[in-house]
C-alpha cells in the first residue's frame, strides 16, 4: 500500500519539479510547485507523519503559493524558453555537485541503518510534537525565537512593500507631466528620476 | 465473514452514501435558494417541474448536459479544464472525516458514521478545503480574460486573510477538548455544553469565515455581478460552469457539517445523553444521523437568509474586516480560553 | 518498506530540480520558487531519516526529524513574506522582476 502511494506522490513532486524549472510561462510554473510541495506532503505521510504533512498542504500548498502566486500575476508573466547554453552550462556545474550530494547520501544512510522503519507509527503524532516544541528540555528556546522571527518578517514585510512617500512623489511628477503635457511643454515629458 | 472484505464493504457504501448525500443536498440547495429567495421577494419561484418544483435539480442538469460547451479561444486550455475539476474535488474530499452519527452496529461489529476517523481530523478538513482557492485562481487565470482574472485575486486574497481567522477561530475548541479527532469534539459536547455557548466569540468568527471562505455573499467580491460580471468563471459554460456550481454548494454543505460538528454538538441531542442514545442500538444512530443533518439543514437556510439580508461588502472592507477585526479577536479567543482553562491558583 | 534510500535519491533529485531554478532563471520570484523546492527536499530528508532512527533508550519514537522540519517550514515562510515584499518593491520601483537588471550593488 505504502509502495503504491510513494510512487504516485514521488511522482508528482519529481514532475512538478521539472515542469516548474523548464516551463517557459512563470504562472505554469507555479502551479507545477503546487503540484510538486503537494507530492511531498504524501511523501510525509507515507512516512507517518500525518501532522506534518497536513502542515506543510496548509502552510506550503495554500499559503506561501498563492503568495507566490499573487506576486507572479502582478509582476511579468512570461520568463522565455530556457537556453540550452545556459542549460549545458549549469549541467556542468550542477552535475558533479548532485553527484556529491548522493555520495554523502549513500554514506549517512549506512550509518543510520533502518531499526525505526520496523516500529509501527506513533498514533497520534500532534501530542509527540506539542510536548517536544513546548518543553524547556525540548525546543521551546528554538519556538520561542522563531516566534520572533515571525514577528519581525511581519513588520518587515510590511515596511518594504508599503507605497512610501516616494510613490506619492511620483504620483505628484505624473500629475505635473500630464499638466506639462497639456500646456504644450515638450521637455517635461522626458523621463525623470532614472534611477530612482 | 472475513474482516477486510467487511471493512472494504463498509467503507466503499459509506463513501458512496455520504458523497451522494452531500451532492444531492447540493443539488436541493440550489432549489431551495430559489424557492426561499422567491419567497422573501414575494413571488412563486420554480414550481413547475415536479411537486412543487423538487424535480427542478434534474431539469437544471439536462439542461446543462445539453448546452454547447464553449471553449473561447484566448484560454489556456489545460488550465482552463483542469479548473472546474479542481474546485469539486477538495470539496467532495473533505467529507471524509466528518462524522455524520453515532457508530451503527452491523452483523455485531461496530462501523463509525465517518469515512476515516483521523487523529488530525480538523486539520485535514482546513488543508483540502484550502486547495479549492486553486480552482478559483486557475479558472481566473486559464480565462485569460479580464474579469475572470480580477475575480481570481481578489479570491485568492480573501481566501487566505480568511484562513487565518478560521484557524484561529478553532484552537479554543481544541484547547479544551484536548484533541483534533472530530469524534472526540463531538464526545466533549455531549458530556457539557455546546462549543456554540462556551465558545460564542469563536463561533460568530467561524460562521462569518464560512461566509467568506464559500465565498458567498456578503462576501461574494470574487464573483460580484454588478462589477465583474461572474467574476472568475464568466468564461465557463455547460457543465463545466455546473462543475463550479457543484463546488461550491458542497463546500456550503461541508461548512454546514462543520459548524454543526465543531460548535452545535455533531448528533447530540439536547437533554439526551450519549448513553441513552447509544441504549437505542442503531435507532439510537438514526435519531443521530437525523439530528445532525437537522443542524446543516437549519444552517444551510441560514445562507441563504443572510443572502437576502445583508448586502455585499465592499472588497477592501472585506479584508479590513479579516484582518482588523478578525485576527485580533480571533487571538483574544484564544487568550481568554486559555485564562479559564488555568487550573485555579496558578496565577 | 520503502528503503531509506529511496526516499533520499528522491530528496537529491528534487534538490537538484530546485538548484537548476535557481542556476537557470532570472526571474525573483522564480528563484524564490527553486529556493522552495530545495527547502522541500531537505525536509524530505530530515523526516525520512526521523523514520528509520532506532528507537530511544525507553521504546520511544524520535520526533526531533519532525520538529526540526516544523521550524525550515516557518523559517521558510518568513523568508517568502521578504522575498516577495522586495520583489512588489522593486517592480513597483524599477519595473522589473529580473536579478540582472539590479546588480548595480555587485562592485
Amino acid at each position: 500500500m505504502y509502495d503504491f502511494m510513494f510512487v504516485i506522490f514521488a511522482t508528482f513532486a519529481l514532475v512538478g519539479g521539472l515542469l516548474m524549472v523548464f516551463h517557459p510561462s512563470i504562472v505554469h510554473s507555479a502551479f507545477a510547485l503546487v503540484a510538486s510541495l503537494f507530492g511531498v506532503a504524501g511523501l510525509y505521510w507515507t512516512l507517518g507523519a500525518d501532522f506534518l504533512g497536513v502542515t506543510q498542504v496548509v502552510l506550503y500548498v495554500s499559503g506561501v503559493t498563492v503568495l507566490l502566486l499573487f506576486a507572479v500575476m502582478l509582476s511579468d508573466k512570461t520568463l522565455g524558453a530556457v537556453s540550452i547554453l545556459r542549460c549545458a552550462a549549469m549541467g556542468l556545474v550542477i552535475g558533479p555537485l548532485a553527484m556529491a550530494l548522493m555520495v554523502t547520501y549513500r554514506a549517512i544512510d549506512g550509518m543510520v541503518g533502518t531499526e525505526g522503519a520496523a516500529l509501527p507509527d506513533p498514533a497520534p503524532t500532534t501530542p509527540a510534537i506539542g510536548d517536544l516544541l513546548l518543553q524547556p528540555e525540548g525546543y521551546l528556546v528554538p519556538f520561542e525565537v522563531a516566534s520572533v522571527l515571525l514577528l519581525i518578517v511581519l513588520v518587515g514585510a510590511v515596511t518594504l512593500a508599503r507605497p512610501m512617500a516616494d510613490r506619492q512623489v511620483s504620483r505628484k511628477t505624473i500629475a505635473d507631466r500630464a499638466d506639462a503635457e497639456a500646456r504644450g511643454d515638450e521637455g517635461a515629458s522626458a523621463p525623470q528620476g532614472e534611477g530612482a | 465473514m472475513n474482516e477486510t472484505v467487511f471493512y472494504f464493504a463498509t467503507t466503499l457504501g459509506k463513501i458512496v452514501v455520504f458523497t451522494h448525500l452531500a451532492l444531492i443536498l447540493a443539488a436541493l440547495m440550489v432549489l431551495g435558494e430559489r424557492r426561499i429567495s422567491a419567497v422573501m421577494q414575494s413571488r412563486l419561484g420554480p414550481n413547475r417541474v415536479g411537486y412543487g418544483g423538487l424535480l427542478q435539480p434534474i431539469a437544471d442538469a439536462l439542461k446543462f448536459f445539453f448546452k454547447e460547451d464553449v471553449v473561447p479561444g484566448q484560454v489556456e486550455k489545460v488550465l482552463y479544464i483542469l479548473a472546474p475539476a479542481i474546485t469539486v474535488i477538495p470539496a467532495l474530499l473533505t467529507i471524509a472525516v466528518i462524522p455524520f452519527g453515532p457508530a451503527l452496529t452491523i452483523f455485531g461489529t461496530e462501523v463509525p458514521l465517518v469515512i476515516a476517523d483521523l487523529d488530525i481530523g480538523i486539520l485535514f478538513v482546513f488543508a483540502i478545503a484550502s486547495l479549492g482557492v486553486y480552482g478559483v485562481v486557475l479558472a481566473g487565470w486559464a480565462s485569460n480574460s479580464r474579469y475572470p482574472l480580477l475575480g481570481g485575486v481578489r479570491s485568492s486574497a480573501q481566501m487566505i486573510s480568511y484562513e487565518l481567522v478560521l484557524g484561529l477561530s478553532v484552537i479554543g475548541i481544541f484547547m479544551s477538548t484536548g484533541s483534533l479527532r472530530l469524534l472526540d469534539v463531538v464526545a466533549a459536547q455531549q458530556d457539557g455544553v455546546w462549543f456554540a455557548f462556551s465558545q460564542p466569540l469563536g463561533f460568530l468568527l467561524f460562521v462569518i469565515c464560512a461566509f467568506a471562505e464559500t465565498n458567498r455573499l456578503p462576501f461574494d467580491t470574487p464573483e460580484a455581478e454588478t462589477e465583474l460580471v461572474a467574476g472568475y468563471h464568466t468564461e465557463y459554460s455547460s457543465m463545466k460552469f455546473a462543475m463550479f456550481f457543484m463546488g461550491e454548494y458542497t463546500a456550503m454543505f461541508v461548512f454546514a457539517a462543520l459548524i454543526s460538528t465543531l460548535f452545535l454538538g455533531g448528533w447530540d441531542i439536547p437533554f439526551v445523553t450519549a448513553e441513552q442514545l447509544a441504549a437505542w442500538g442503531n435507532w439510537g444512530s438514526l435519531l443521530g444521523f437525523v439530528s445532525f443533518f437537522t443542524k446543516c439543514l437549519c444552517f444551510m437556510f441560514f445562507y441563504i437568509w443572510v443572502r437576502w439580508t445583508i448586502p455585499r461588502f465592499r472588497f477592501d472592507q472585506t479584508m479590513a474586516l479579516g484582518w482588523k477585526v478578525g485576527i485580533p479577536a480571533g487571538v483574544a479567543n484564544i487568550v481568554a480560553t486559555a485564562f479559564i482553562l488555568l487550573p485555579p491558583g496558578t496565577l | 518498506m520503502i528503503p531509506l534510500e529511496h526516499y533520499l535519491y528522491l530528496s537529491g533529485v528534487v534538490f537538484t530540480l530546485g538548484l537548476c531554478g535557481v542556476m537557470m532563471r532570472r526571474n525573483i520570484i522564480m528563484m524564490l520558487m527553486g529556493i522552495e523546492i530545495m527547502l522541500n527536499a531537505a525536509n524530505l530528508a530530515l523526516v525520512a531519516f526521523n523514520k528509520y532512527m532506532p528507537p530511544g533508550p525507553d521504546g520511544t519514537v524520535p520526533m526531533d526529524g519532525q520538529v526540526f522540519v516544523f521550524f525550515t517550514i516557518a523559517i521558510a515562510a518568513a523568508e517568502v513574506a521578504v522575498a516577495l515584499a522586495i520583489a512588489v518593491a522593486l517592480f513597483r520601483r524599477l519595473d522589473t522582476v529580473n536579478v540582472d537588471d539590479v546588480a548595480n550593488l555587485r562592485w
